[in-house]
């Protein structure tokens, strides 16, 4: 946590409810998300309990499993879900706009020009906390490798089409979001939190409602009281009055209230099946009953995420965000035409270079939300400032110069005074940004006198001090980055600009500040690139596995055994 | 005190109350009760059931399906284990001490007999803070080799071989202390045992905890006359050995760690401290018969008992002849094998987890621990954290300001992590958000704060005085004004102000 968001954090504490740790929403909120609210059996691996799910926050379609031990109840669950989500992945499928990309032509190797669909928008699907997305992470595994009876004839428990079809979305959309950034499945409990710093610790911030209690505290009651309300308030009967956001169950609903249900159904439906008299009346009451209870824990969840939803909308959504949904509807797309392409399941572990080219998209994506977040909004920049990642201030001075090529290019002079303290060494990269939202980049030329700069002269000297004193000063104080020494307030940096201004000798007006302007420049890319590329499949080194082995005939991975004896 | 317990109060050593209450036996969940802040902990009947099952599932078998899925992941080329090729001694006794002792000696004769064992839930004793911990692992096995492998059988699945890495962390903290309690079992084993006087050398063999330093303490005429029954010569003697440590009282694991008076001592949630308990803890005249419920050093006749049976059981031919050297070759693996749910089905799969860095965290805090007795000594004569329940043992009657004293007399080091792992977290947090401690936000949050230690300060030391002012020579206090100047400044340049709603 860096020292700003600590600050929030006590402010919070202080005025009894969350500070903003933005000014914009960095995050891309769909029209139309689709709501996910699942519950597990505790204790027990892909044994869905129940889920709330659907478009409409005032209609939501409940699934129950009565009885999760039995295999049949739990694949009939899984069914109607499919039911429930397939189609609304499926309505973002064919609106399409079409784009042109680059790509090799196989026969000349040349770089051609082609048109490429793309999704117009894309499903999003909203779960309430961190958890939630692991657990759909976990559905999309256990339902992929699902066998439909078109593809086994011999399977002893086919499933719909639409199952191992909802596996494979599952986990494209469980493994997009592991990308930072990324906006096709998200956790309200991580949308809340990147934007609210509450008066208590991440970990606590991990319950939705203890969450949404400090963000948007009920009149008249601090951020901390209703917190701990939403945390621990019991009823009479001992059960919990903000029940969790899932998806296992708290142990005092399930051993007072599900476990008793759950026997009732079990007998229940033993009489049914041995035709004793009403018996089919009491499945269906014990059924009901089970209904009700599990819609009492998965109801006020749900409330929780539409309420989140809506304080997350009343943010201006940052400048940045849609080129970074842009990314997400690629995403959907290329899954969509995988999947129409008849490509087999996600397989069970990726290879070598899949898994290096997922972590590398990672890291940079992850530089790169960290840029744009930063740009898109003044707080987060204040932190990246405050970390010695960037300075603001006023120009004082610009004085025109140009390179010694034969052909002379301008490299101004601009005299920035700040109070910023920068991680600053001679030459290194500053970049910022112009008016028209092109990025320019200039490098650090030296510290100038605040009374009279003298320009790139005199900055030599001053310049080895500065930057030595810079770099012990990281070292000292590490963490909080700049120090703050003596001397205190403003200081006067020269930077020489060396890009961005045009092809011409001289700079094209408005690429060089003038005097007086407000200006921020960065020491971090506004557009970081990743690495270099992978080798191919073909010639993985056998460091990591060697190349995949070709006689190994390509098909799909197997089914998951099932046992005899089922789960528990 | 159990092993998860014991890993929680090892990741947070600084907490004198845990280590306190927690030495003392003390009902955390009980008092957290009666404080009006009980702790959202609890375990599901699913949960539980599903555990159970799966775990009869592993061991089914007499253990041989477990023993092969071991093999399997060693890798070594040894030849796999036959059929009937695993012993599984009996390891009923009865108390804690008396299956420590079994477990001692079924590990020993397990060692010497150079084959495969599985010990199913073993019992094995650690010296936490200066009282013994008695810690049950799911089971041990040992090696043909003499070297011993701690089992965790967990009921989270491994889905593709890869499981949650914060449960496998959980497991493997766990089970390093399962390791560590076993490696002190290993190493009284592996001492060349000192043929005719067996009385001498017991307490060292054998004990637990700190034996060696009170072998001097104990009473020599008393150890040996327990260990008389061990020379039946047979397990069943040792079991018999164990029974004079039950009869000597009621020395419970977790009984309360400071010599108390019997009336208090019979209530494990409230022992009395009384305030020369430093002093009584480190002497041989605590052994008096107060002593029996649960002494903190075993200088009574109860845990000499205990810690001189395995030693009259380890040589089963009885002092006179003396046993065969034993082997020094008894060690504990350190890396433990994990057994879980193989992805979605209740089929056993496992693989292997090296905790040597558990293990050395575990040992270096457990080190660091302060011991109880000094804890004790600095509390206020007369301090108790007795409930004072009522005769059905349902309702505390002590008054709750009172218990709040007793309670904050000694000093938590609060942090949410705790929140998971101790029954008493909401209330420490309560205490420690009064306080306005700022480790209640996290315990990374003090790192970047120097000498300010509570929100208030942190606040004053931020808004006071502007950032343009003359820097204080404070790093803390510089860089925290200046945070303050760079957050209002952003904020008061939002494009509309938002609400914070």
């Amino acid at each position: 946590m860096s020292l700003i968001t600590t600050l929030a954090r006590m402010e919070a504490v202080r005025e009894g409810r969350a500070q903003p740790l933005t000014t914009v929403r960095h995050r891309h909120l769909s029209e139309r998300p689709l709501a996910f609210v699942p519950l597990t059996t505790a204790g027990e691996a892909g044994a869905p309990l129940g889920a709330m799910v659907g478009t409409d926050r005032d209609a939501p379609r409940l699934l129950i499993v009565a009885q999760p031990r039995d295999r049949d109840l739990r694949f009939a669950f899984l069914a109607e879900l499919a039911e429930e989500i397939q189609p609304y992945l499926d309505s973002y499928a064919d609106g399409i706009e079409l784009e042109e990309r680059k790509e090799t032509d196989p026969e000349t190797g040349k770089k051609v020009p082609v048109q490429v669909e793309l999704c117009e928008d894309a499903p999003q699907l909203l779960v309430p906390s961190a958890a939630g997305v692991a657990f759909v992470r976990l559905l999309g595994r256990s339902m992929r490798f699902r066998r439909t009876a078109e593809q086994d004839p011999e399977t002893p428990f086919p499933a719909p089409a639409r199952v191992p079809l909802l596996g494979r979305w599952l986990t494209h959309y469980g493994e997009r979001s592991r990308v930072p950034g990324s906006c096709l499945l998200l956790s309200l409990t991580e949308l809340l939190s990147r934007h609210w710093a509450t008066g208590q610790s991440n970990l606590e911030d991990q319950h939705l409602g203890s969450l949404l209690a400090w963000v948007d505290p009920p009149e008249g009651v601090s951020g901390a009281e209703a917190a701990l309300r939403a945390e621990s308030e019991r009823d009479a009967h001992g059960q919990l009055r903000c029940p969790p956001a899932g998806p296992a169950t708290d142990p005092a609903f399930d051993n007072k209230l599900l476990a008793p249900a759950m026997s009732r159904y079990d007998a229940a439906r033993a009489e049914a099946s041995q035709g004793v008299a009403g018996g089919e009346a009491r499945l269906r009451l014990a059924e009901e009953e089970l209904r009700r209870l599990l819609a009492s824990q998965l109801r006020p969840t749900w409330d929780a995420l539409w309420r989140g939803v809506d304080l997350l909308r009343s943010l201006p959504e940052g400048a940045r965000v849609t080129d970074r949904w842009r990314r997400d509807r690629w995403s959907y797309t290329g899954h969509r035409d995988r999947v129409r392409a008849g490509e087999p399941p996600q397989p069970k572990r990726d290879d070598a270079v899949t898994a290096a080219q997922k972590l590398a998209a990672r890291e940079t994506a992850q530089a790169q939300l960290d840029a744009h977040e930063a740009l898109d909004d003044p707080l987060v920049m204040a932190g990246r400032r405050l970390a010695g990642e960037a300075f603001a201030g006023e120009v004082i001075d610009v004085e025109m110069a140009w390179s010694d090529a034969k052909v002379p290019r301008p490299r101004p002079l601009v005299t920035v005074r700040t109070e910023d303290r920068p991680h600053l060494a001679e030459r290194v990269k500053l970049h910022r940004v112009v008016a028209d939202g092109k990025a320019q980049s200039g490098e650090f030329a030296g510290f100038a006198d605040m009374d009279g700069p003298e320009g790139a002269d005199e900055s030599g000297e001053s310049d080895e001090s500065g930057g030595a004193g810079g770099a012990d000063a990281s070292d000292d104080t590490g963490a909080s980055g700049a120090e703050y020494g003596p001397g205190g307030a403003a200081r006067a940096l020269v930077v020489r600009l060396t890009g961005g201004m045009g092809r011409g000798k001289q700079p094209e007006p408005g690429t060089v500040p003038e005097k007086g302007d407000r200006v921020c420049w960065t020491l971090f890319e506004h557009a970081p690139r990743g690495g270099p590329e992978l080798p191919d499949p073909e010639s993985t080194p056998w460091t990591h596995g060697g190349p995949p082995d070709a006689a190994a005939p390509a098909q799909g991975p197997e089914p998951d055994p099932m046992t005899e004896e089922d789960y528990l | 005190m159990d092993a998860r317990a014991l890993a929680a109060l090892a990741a947070n050593p600084g907490c004198r109350r845990r280590a306190l209450l927690d030495g003392a036996g003390v009902d955390k969940g009980a008092l957290a009760q009666a404080l009006g802040a009980p702790a959202n902990f609890g375990q599901s009947q699913f949960a539980h059931q599903r555990g159970n099952s799966f775990e009869a599932r592993v061991k089914a078998d007499g253990g041989a399906d477990l023993v092969r899925l071991l093999h399997e992941r060693l890798r070594d080329g040894t030849e796999p284990p036959g059929p009937g090729a695993v012993a599984t001694p009996d390891l009923a006794a009865p108390g804690p001490q008396g299956r420590t002792a079994r477990t001692a000696l079924a590990l020993r004769e397990a060692t010497e007999a150079g084959r495969w064992a599985l010990l199913d839930h073993p019992m094995v004793s650690l010296d936490v803070a200066g009282s013994p911990a008695f810690l049950e692992p799911d089971a041990v096995v040992v090696h043909p080799d003499g070297s011993w492998t701690v089992v965790e059988i967990k009921s989270f699945p491994m889905v593709d071989g890869s499981a949650d890495p914060a449960k496998v962390g959980a497991a493997a903290r766990q089970s390093a202390v399962y390791a560590l309690a076993l490696e002190r079992v290993a190493s009284m084993i592996g001492e060349p045992p000192e043929g005719g006087d067996d009385a001498a050398m017991a307490p060292g063999a054998a004990g637990p905890a700190n034996a060696a330093e009170t072998a001097g303490a104990a009473d020599a005429a008393d150890a040996a006359g327990v260990v008389v029954p061990a020379e039946a010569a047979s397990p069943a003697g040792t079991a018999e050995a164990a029974a004079p440590a039950e009869a000597a009282g009621p020395a419970e694991a977790a009984g309360p760690v400071v010599p108390a008076p019997p009336a208090e001592a019979a209530d494990a949630a409230g022992p009395v401290i009384p305030a020369e308990a430093a002093t009584l803890a480190g002497t041989a005249d605590a052994a008096g018969p107060a002593d029996a419920a649960g002494p903190v050093i075993p200088a009574d006749p109860a845990e000499a008992a205990e810690a001189a049976d395995p030693a009259g059981a380890t040589a089963p031919e009885g002092p006179a002849a003396p046993a065969g050297p034993a082997p020094a070759r008894a060690r504990v693996r350190h890396q433990v094998l994990l057994v879980c749910p193989k992805d979605f089905s209740n089929l056993p799969t496992a693989e292997m987890v090296d905790v040597r860095k558990q293990l050395a965290v575990t040992r270096r805090q457990l080190d660091r621990l302060t011991r109880i007795e000094e804890i004790a000594a600095a509390l206020p004569e007369g301090t108790t954290f007795d409930l004072r329940l009522t005769d059905d043992g349902r309702t505390p009657t002590r008054p709750l300001e009172e218990l709040t004293a007793a309670v904050d007399a000694v000093d938590a080091a609060y942090a949410p992590e705790c929140l998971s792992a101790c029954e008493l977290a909401a209330h420490c947090r309560t205490r420690s958000r009064g306080a306005g401690l700022v480790e209640a936000l996290g315990r990374g949050v003090r790192g970047e704060l120097g000498g300010l230690t509570t929100v208030g300060a942190v606040l004053t030391a931020a808004m006071e005085r502007s950032a343009d002012d003359i820097p204080t020579g404070d790093p803390a206090v510089d860089a925290l004004r200046r945070a303050a100047a760079l957050r209002a400044e952003a904020l008061a340049s939002r494009p509309e102000a938002v609400a914070c709603r």
